[in-house]
């Protein structure tokens, strides 16, 4: 028997020793517990004849209050606060304002920014308009002026609206003349004001003008028939009025344009303080607890802050006090990575078309069997071991095209927007998305004139592959935030009796619903057995 | 003198039971490695469907005819199922299976001549006596927070109307 032990069976021995040890000590723990996926919203346990259960977030089951606020600590109690607590919130832990432009990074003073919310808050009050609650339109790239103009906006109780950069003349007139704004902030000489004047209320422009530039004198147009005042000028100026003690926060605090999928045209939502804040403490507890934004993050919104979706992330970066980064180029007019230059961001936010056109040509870069060998690997680690794929020399050996976003990056949030008509992003490209950026992704339904911020979105670790059905494409989009609960209703040939799980009319309610009851978006999704809403075709 | 073996490299077994046990072994753990795992998934209960009850079609579900037991207070249907000790059949609250409860709980009695006969119109419970009526809703809020609300008692004839409504 001693002769049959050779080479050969000490070999044998050596391998299967290492199946056995090596997975043991190499494999790694899953970014998630795999359980926590098979059950991802609470379900409520009766519902009505024609309506699926309601299904809410497992932080706030059925039969507990949603998540109305920030609970800001006031003394022994809590309140749930408004926007202007988030820039409170902001100051008070340290959080950074950076500009990228182009090579140059430039530091902004937070202090300064607080005290230029005081003088354009000061400018604006002593406007003469016709309105008794002012409107102030913001028509500005990304830029620290956006924010601040915002964050003026909740301090002196004016109605803010941003406007999309850049954009046609009409374009922003239709939005003034919804709006019924009197006040516009723009960049100076980005537009002919006598072309917005036509038809609309605006009488005053505030003109934002780059450092640069500033021996030009822009407000002094002979032509004018609005009064031209230059943002450094009332900067300069230093008048400042105490802030109101109170505002009323049921009053439209932003309004954003968005189509209607039931009217079939535009129409100017308005977002109360309520809504807002609702959406942002829901949105900061949303991702799993090592995923959530941590005052070290540094975020880039990588798409337009006229956009609520990276609005609110941008406000949630800033309630955990991160380093927000801002690049005036954003897709999808510029590059994924010229937006993110020079930032090094480890949280972004990506227009939903943008990042899967990126997704589309960085697969079809991968001409190599090398990358495809990687690639599949990857998605190996992601799928099977619930894992997202780590920055390595091997990784990115003799690499494909791809955006490269620095070493840091780690969550990208992105949107699906039933209202633009976006394309659903599908579990499988989600995670070619996640072996190509290395980093994590959340897919989020939002729908704006329904709800501020996100109604469902996936969890951070869900790497799961695709489901496919017979109506609905291999794509979810999660479980409902925290702030909301989210129920189907029979609509259009779709039944919430279906075998396939219930399917219908997407029905929501909560503190970030616009509407005050039940708002029916017109919008068809079909519940998983795992909690998770999928998207189907419109109604 | 016997003669000495003649020294010959003895060929390596391949093919030996230790061998064979080994490889077999090593390509079952590649297997399972390479196994595709299909998802779980977990079966979660099926919702119950809220319903609008008759005093006629409640009186069933009293635990013997039906194994559900549901009971009507304030015109809410709860379901009690999970309690069979108190409302199952030969339980202590047991007239109140599949009945409407309210005047039996307000007045604290057992007693089926407190129970609205099935021919008559719903209990509006407008005689109550103010203590008897904060029995009442004490009754309701524990029952709210111990059970599930499946439905409502209407009166014979008036379920379609609540359909309607909604």
């Amino acid at each position: 028997m001693s002769s049959d032990i050779s080479y050969v069976t000490y070999t044998l021995l050596a391998v299967v020793a290492g199946l056995i040890f090596v997975p043991v000590f190499l494999d790694g723990e899953p970014d998630g517990p795999p359980m926590a996926l098979l059950q991802q919203s609470s379900v409520g346990p009766t519902r009505q004849k024609n309506e699926s259960a309601v299904h809410r977030s497992r932080e706030t089951p059925v039969g507990f209050p949603l998540r109305q606020g920030l609970g800001i600590q006031e003394g022994y109690s809590k309140r749930n606060g408004d926007v202007r607590d988030i820039w409170r919130v902001f100051m008070q832990k340290i959080g950074q304002l950076h500009t990228i432009l182009g090579n140059d990074k430039v530091v902004h003073s937070i202090d300064t920014l607080d005290a230029e919310i005081d003088t354009l808050g000061h400018y604006i009050s002593g406007l003469p308009t016709i309105e008794g609650r002012k409107v102030v339109a913001v028509y500005l790239p990304n830029s620290v002026e956006n924010l601040v103009a915002g964050f003026t906006c909740a301090f002196y109780d004016f109605t803010f609206v941003p406007i999309e950069y850049p954009a046609e003349p009409e374009v922003i007139a239709d939005k003034l003349r919804m709006t019924n704004a009197e006040i516009l902030i723009m960049p100076a000489a980005s537009l002919d004001i006598n072309d917005l004047n036509v038809a609309t209320l605006l009488k005053h422009v505030i003109l934002v003008v780059e450092e640069g530039s500033r021996h030009l004198d822009f407000a002094a147009d002979p032509d004018a028939k609005v009064t031209l005042k230059e943002w450094h000028d009332i900067a300069a100026n230093g008048h400042k009025t105490p802030r109101p003690e109170k505002i009323d926060e049921s009053l439209p605090h932003m309004v954003v344009f968005s189509k209607d999928v039931k009217l079939q045209k535009n129409v100017a939502v308005s977002y109360s303080h309520v809504n807002i804040v609702a959406a942002v403490s829901a949105q900061a507890t949303a991702p799993a607890p090592k995923d959530q934004f941590q005052s070290i993050d540094v975020f880039t919104p990588a798409a337009t802050l006229a956009d609520q979706f990276c609005r609110i992330i941008t406000y949630t970066a800033m309630l955990s006090g991160c380093t927000i980064i801002i690049n005036a180029v954003t897709p999808p007019s510029g590059s994924l990575q010229s937006s993110c230059a020079n930032a090094v961001p480890s949280i972004i936010v990506v227009p939903a078309d943008s990042l899967s056109a990126i997704g589309r040509l960085s697969k079809a870069a991968q001409v190599e069997l090398f990358h495809e060998w990687m690639h599949i690997y990857q998605l190996r680690k992601l799928t099977r071991y619930g894992q997202v794929p780590r920055h390595s020399a091997f990784a990115r050996f003799n690499d494909y095209d791809r955006p490269n976003l620095g070493k840091s990056l780690r969550l990208i949030y992105v949107a699906e927007n039933p209202a633009e008509g976006t394309t659903p992003i599908s579990c499988n490209m989600l995670n070619d998305l996640r072996a190509i950026f290395f980093s994590k992704v959340v897919y989020a339904l939002t729908y704006p004139p329904a709800a501020a911020g996100a109604i469902t979105q996936t969890m951070s670790f869900d790497y799961r592959p695709g489901e496919d059905t017979k109506t609905f494409k291999d794509s979810h989009l999660g479980a409902p935030l925290s702030c909301i609960e989210v129920k189907l209703r029979d609509a259009g040939g779709y039944t919430v009796d279906h075998t396939d799980g219930p399917m219908g009319e997407i029905v929501i309610a909560g503190p970030s619903v616009t509407s005050s009851g039940e708002y029916a978006t017109g919008i068809i999704g079909r519940w998983r057995s795992d909690g998770c809403l999928s998207m189907g075709s419109k109604a | 003198m016997e003669a000495q073996a003649p020294a010959v490299t003895e060929a390596v077994p391949l093919v030996t039971p230790l061998n064979l046990i080994l490889f077999s072994l090593a390509a079952y753990l590649i297997y399972m490695r390479f196994k595709p795992s299909p998802i779980p998934t977990i079966a979660a209960p099926e919702p119950i469907v809220f319903t609008t009850y008759t005093p006629r079609t409640l009186v069933k579900y009293n635990g013997t005819d039906d194994p559900r037991i549901l009971l009507a207070l304030k015109g809410k249907v709860f379901d009690v199922s999970s309690k069979p000790m108190f409302y199952g059949p030969g339980a202590s609250y047991s007239i109140f299976a599949g009945r409407d409860a309210s005047r039996g709980l307000a007045k604290g009695v057992l007693d089926q001549s407190l129970l609205t006969p099935l021919d008559q119109k719903l209990d509006t419970l407008e005689d109550l006596a103010a203590d008897e009526k904060e029995t009442l809703q004490g009754w309701f809020d524990q029952f709210v927070g111990k059970y599930l609300v499946v439905g409502e008692l209407v009166n014979e004839g008036e379920e379609g109307g609540a359909i309607e409504k909604q």
